[in-house]
């Protein structure tokens, strides 16, 4: 809403990201990518997306964070960097053309912000409500809620929700069975590394 | 000017899409990568709100002092709605990420994808 703004944080953000992954330290890295999802956090806001940035800030920069933190520790002392990896010139090139695809792409884009571009038109191209004018127009309506993004999580769009909650109660499953140590997996896992040893 | 304005915030994206990229490809340490694959979802939840964007709009939430009848009052709310769930399930399949990370550093004591390689190799 606000460009002058806009671009300062996102120059910001793309400091913060590149930072965390030049940098060597592998904790040094986790608060970088810290202060990158919050910088996002407060781009999403200045973009008008305040639930999305609420979001950003409680899950995206502190649960991330806390996770990498940990991983790092479970995992000993992280081993210093070694660089140089493997199809150098390949890679470079996949990089190179990804990048000139996705700029050649955005050019093709409509102007960002114009009420009359096809994700905000109304009738949509196929000649229907758009979903977004609908929900706009009805969701106090239907709901008697003021927050419109609320209105469609919950009520309009609320086996998609469901769906995202089955998501991540198979993840913490799988965190979980993945993570857990039987006796008999510690004994696997002592012979092991004896062998390991000698 | 126009061009520029509806477009600058898609390149920063590009920008950030490339730099996600690069730690997935180049980077050996698989926490890197990991921290590449999250900046690499973060420019793609960028994205989706940056082209919800109206000019002179207000932010989704009911105001009386703009009719509902006008929908280039507000801002459009769907895309910010589906990203609230992208983050959340990203995060959740991230813990799924380090929760391998950890078992395959007890396995082969090494986080270093070369190394790994070679270990697999060898068992």
């Amino acid at each position: 809403m606000h460009w002058e703004l806009e671009i300062t944080l996102l120059i910001f953000g793309v400091t913060a990201a590149w930072l965390s992954i030049a940098t060597r330290s592998l904790l040094t890295s986790a608060v970088t990518l810290t202060v990158f999802s919050f910088l996002m956090a407060l781009s999403f806001v200045t973009m008008g997306a305040i639930d999305v940035g609420f979001t950003e800030a409680v899950v995206g920069a502190g649960v991330t964070g806390i996770f990498i933190i940990i991983a790092i520790f479970k995992t000993a002392r992280p081993s210093p960097e070694t660089s140089g990896s493997r199809f150098r010139v390949a890679k470079l090139a996949v990089l190179f053309l990804f990048g000139a695809l996705l700029i050649y792409g955005s050019t093709g884009l409509p102007n960002r912000g114009n009420a009359n571009t096809p994700l905000n038109h109304d009738p949509s191209a196929a000649g229907t409500v758009n979903a977004a004018s609908y929900y706009i127009q009805n969701a106090y309506e239907d709901a008697a809620t003021p927050n419109m993004v609320t209105v469609i999580l919950a009520d309009y769009r609320g086996y998609d929700t469901l769906g995202e909650e089955i998501v991540i109660l198979a993840a913490g499953l799988i965190c979980f069975l993945v993570l857990r140590t039987t006796r008999e997996r510690r004994e696997r896992e002592r012979r092991k590394s004896d062998r390991f040893n000698r | 000017m126009a061009f520029f304005l509806g477009h600058y915030a898609y390149w920063f994206i590009i920008a950030l899409l490339l730099i996600g990229f690069y730690a997935i490809i180049f980077k050996r340490n698989l926490v890197k990568q990991i921290i590449g694959l999250s900046i690499f979802q973060t420019s793609i939840i960028l994205f989706w709100v940056a082209s919800a964007v109206k000019w002179n709009a207000t932010v989704p939430i009911y105001d009386p002092a703009f009719p509902l009848e006008e929908t280039a009052n507000y801002i459009n709310p769907l895309p910010h709605t589906l990203m609230l769930t992208a983050i959340v399930v990203g995060v959740a399949t991230l813990g799924v990420a380090f929760a391998l990370l950890i078992t395959i550093y007890k396995h082969y004591k090494t986080l270093d994808e070369e190394e790994l390689i070679k270990e697999m190799k060898r068992w």
